[in-house]
């Protein structure tokens, strides 16, 4: 368990690796998350849409960003996660998601810990998401 | 270049919708990420932070409906931003409902950019989380 007092800006998170991403993955994400867009699951739509090949939805991806906080900070501890999607992401793709802290602060007693993410491809570097995030941490000494 | 979306939309609401977090719906969405927190495990696990794009697919319209309101082709768009804002913690069991909204449509560089603003409520009526999605239509 992680306390707000053991959190210093500039503190990175543990990096988390995911993958090789698969096409199972893809079909099973889309089943889980409801979105059934089929350039992420039929190769013949991509190739209509002048991809060549299927790709990653990019919640999918998202949803990794959100693991990299929870695995570090906790279940529940997230206030706010926000993204913006720079790249495709193919099968056969590992992917590694990394975060920083930028700033502490204490509000309305509660230990507020922000930061930024990324999550990149391990093979070329690829961005694929960067965004921010605000963690609520608990208190080691709560002397209110 | 005139806009490709009706600035008529902005403030456009969609029909709100419910849903009950199941438990067989959190394991399902935990496998599919490949997270295997036990956390997600116990008794009322509380959902991971970016479950609720299961709302939005399997109780709401999904980016589909959305789009149809707005009469943009969804070979068109790409999704730009997503954000979630918690006020709240929402738990296996709890019951939500959501509310979407067209808050903007900008045009920058070419593009339209449309922000769909979703609120959900829990079953004692407390605003939970807010979601911002930015959709870019190209």
């Amino acid at each position: 368990m992680i306390y707000y007092e053991d959190v210093d800006v500039g503190d990175d998170l543990p990096q988390l690796v995911k993958g090789p991403l698969t096409e199972q993955d893809l079909v099973r994400y889309s089943g889980a998350s409801g979105d059934f867009n089929p350039i992420h699951t039929v190769p013949k739509v991509a190739h209509l849409v002048g991809l060549d090949g299927v790709i990653a939805h990019g919640m999918l991806i998202m949803a990794y960003a959100g693991q990299l906080l929870t695995d570090w900070a906790g279940v529940g501890s997230v206030k706010r996660i926000k993204v913006r999607f720079s790249g495709m992401t193919k099968p056969t793709e590992t992917l590694v998601c990394r975060g920083q802290v930028t700033g502490t602060s204490i509000e309305d007693g509660q230990g507020m810990v922000s930061g930024k993410l990324t999550v990149k491809g391990q093979a070329d570097d690829s961005l694929k998401l960067k965004g921010d995030f605000t963690l609520i941490l608990p208190l080691r000494h709560n002397n209110l | 270049m005139s806009k490709k979306v009706n600035d008529g939309m902005v403030g456009y609401a969609f029909p709100p919708f419910q849903m009950q977090i199941e438990r067989g719906k959190l394991r399902e969405f935990t496998r599919a990420i490949g997270d295997d927190n036990p956390a997600f495990q116990g008794d009322d696990p509380i959902i991971p932070p970016t479950f609720p794009t299961v709302f939005l697919f399997w109780a709401g319209e999904g980016l589909e409906g959305a789009l149809k309101a707005l009469g943009v082709d969804i070979w068109n768009v790409l999704h730009g931003e997503q954000e979630y804002e918690y006020h709240g913690v929402l738990r296996v069991g709890d019951v939500i409902t959501g509310r979407s909204r067209v808050e903007s449509i900008t045009e920058k560089k070419g593009m339209t950019f449309i922000l769909i603003v979703t609120e959900y409520h829990n079953q004692a009526d407390d605003l939970i989380l807010t979601e911002t999605m930015t959709i870019i239509v190209r």
